[in-house]
C-alpha cells in the first residue's frame, strides 16, 4: 500500500523492463504501464476526485515517465519513483486549475461538504463507499489524505510537495478523518 | 479511539481502499501517440541537425565561389532567368506554408532559427549563382536547400498527437 515508505528490498522485478524501455523500446514501456496504470490511476483520482481529470493526469504522468526513464536511477523501484512522479504530476494538474490557486491564496476556511455529494457512477467507475466520500473531501484535505493515509508519504514529504508546513498537513490529515467518520458514522445510522 | 480503528479498518480493508481502479476508457492510445511524437520530435532533431550541417556546407562552398567570381569578373551579376523563376516558386511556395501553418504550435521552439540558417544559406548560393548562372552544382544546391526548407517547415507543423 505504501509507494513511499515501501523498502526498496532485493531486485525489482521491472527493472529488465525499464532499461529496455529506457533504450527506446516502447513494447517494454507498455508492458510497464500494464502492470502499474491501475495504481496510477487510483492514485490520481483520489487527489482529483473527478475520473476525466485522473485520466488526464495518468497519462501525462506516464509520458513524464517515458521522457524521464533515462534519469531514473534505481535508488528505489520504479514503482516508487512512477508514484512519486504521478503525485507530483497530479499537483501539478491541481495547481493549474481554480481550485487549486483558491487552495493556496485563500485563507478562509473551505465549506464542509455534504456526504451525498454528486456521484461518479455516472463515469462507470465503480467505487467502494470509502472511496465516494474520499471524493467528497475537500481537496485539501483529500490530497493529504490520500498521500498520507493511502499512499503512506510521510508529513514532512508531503509539506514539501505542497509547499506547506508539516503541521499544517497533519492538521488537513486529521481533519479528513474527522469528516470520513462522521460520513460513515451518519451511513450507519 | 474507536473512531479511527474504525475508519482504519475500511483503510485496510482491500475491498474498500483498492489499491488498483480500473479507468473507464483505454488511456494507451494517447500515451502511445505521445511517446511516438516523441520519438519523432528526437528523429527530426538529428536529421534537422544533418541538414543543417549540409546547408552549412553549402554556405562555405558558395562564398569560396563567390570570391573566386569576384575574382574573374567585373560585370554587374544577375541571376538568370531560369535560376529566378525557380528561386520565385520555392519563396512563393514557402510563404504560402508559412501562412497557413500561422498561429500553429510547432514540434520544436528553434524551428525559425533553423529556417533562418538555411535562408541564409540559400542567399549565399543565390549570390554565388548570379557570378557563375551556369555552374550545375550550385544551380542543384540551391534547389536542395529550399526543398529542406519546405520540408522542416512541413514537418514540424505535423498534426499534433490527439489531445490527453
Amino acid at each position: 500500500m505504501t509507494a513511499v515508505a515501501e523498502a526498496y528490498a532485493g531486485e525489482d522485478p521491472d527493472s529488465p523492463l525499464v532499461d529496455q524501455a529506457a533504450s527506446g523500446d516502447s513494447r517494454a514501456f507498455k508492458q510497464l504501464y500494464e502492470r502499474h496504470y491501475k495504481r496510477v490511476y487510483a492514485l490520481c483520482l483520489r487527489m482529483t476526485a473527478n475520473p476525466e481529470s485522473a485520466e488526464e493526469c495518468t497519462q501525462e504522468a506516464f509520458i513524464k515517465a517515458w521522457r524521464k526513464l533515462d534519469t531514473f536511477n534505481k535508488q528505489s523501484r520504479f514503482s516508487t519513483w512512477l508514484h512519486t512522479l504521478a503525485s507530483r504530476t497530479t499537483l501539478d494538474y491541481l495547481r493549474k486549475h481554480k481550485s487549486w490557486l483558491k487552495l493556496v491564496f485563500s485563507q478562509e476556511e473551505e465549506s464542509i461538504p455534504e456526504a451525498h455529494g454528486p456521484s461518479l457512477e455516472q463515469d462507470n467507475i465503480e467505487l467502494s463507499s470509502l472511496d465516494k466520500l474520499l471524493c467528497r473531501l475537500p481537496e485539501r484535505a483529500r490530497v493529504v489524505f490520500t498521500l498520507h493515509g493511502v499512499e503512506g508519504y510521510r508529513h514532512v514529504e508531503i509539506a514539501e510537495m505542497l509547499g506547506i508546513s508539516s503541521g499544517a498537513s497533519r492538521a488537513q490529515y486529521h481533519r479528513a478523518r474527522n469528516l470520513l467518520q462522521e460520513w460513515l458514522d451518519h451511513e450507519a445510522e | 479511539m474507536k473512531q479511527n480503528r474504525t475508519l482504519d479498518e475500511l483503510l485496510a480493508d482491500e475491498s474498500q481502499c483498492p489499491e488498483e481502479i480500473n479507468p473507464g476508457k483505454d488511456l494507451w492510445p494517447g500515451i502511445e501517440q505521445a511517446i511516438n511524437q516523441e520519438q519523432q520530435k528526437r528523429t527530426w532533431g538529428l536529421s534537422i541537425n544533418s541538414k543543417i550541417a549540409l546547408s552549412s556546407a553549402a554556405s562555405v562552398l558558395a562564398a569560396v565561389l563567390l570570391i573566386k567570381t569576384d575574382f574573374s569578373s567585373n560585370s554587374e551579376p544577375q541571376l538568370n532567368d531560369s535560376i529566378a523563376a525557380l528561386v520565385e516558386t520555392y519563396e512563393q511556395e514557402k510563404q504560402q506554408m508559412l501562412v497557413r501553418y500561422q498561429g500553429q504550435e510547432a514540434l520544436v521552439s528553434d524551428w525559425q532559427q533553423q529556417l533562418h540558417d538555411m535562408e541564409e544559406a540559400a542567399k549565399s548560393l543565390r549570390t554565388a549563382l548570379e557570378n557563375d548562372p551556369d555552374n550545375a552544382v550550385l544551380i542543384r544546391m540551391l534547389g536542395n536547400v529550399y526543398q529542406q526548407q519546405l520540408d522542416l517547415i512541413n514537418k514540424v507543423h505535423a498534426p499534433q498527437w490527439q489531445q490527453i
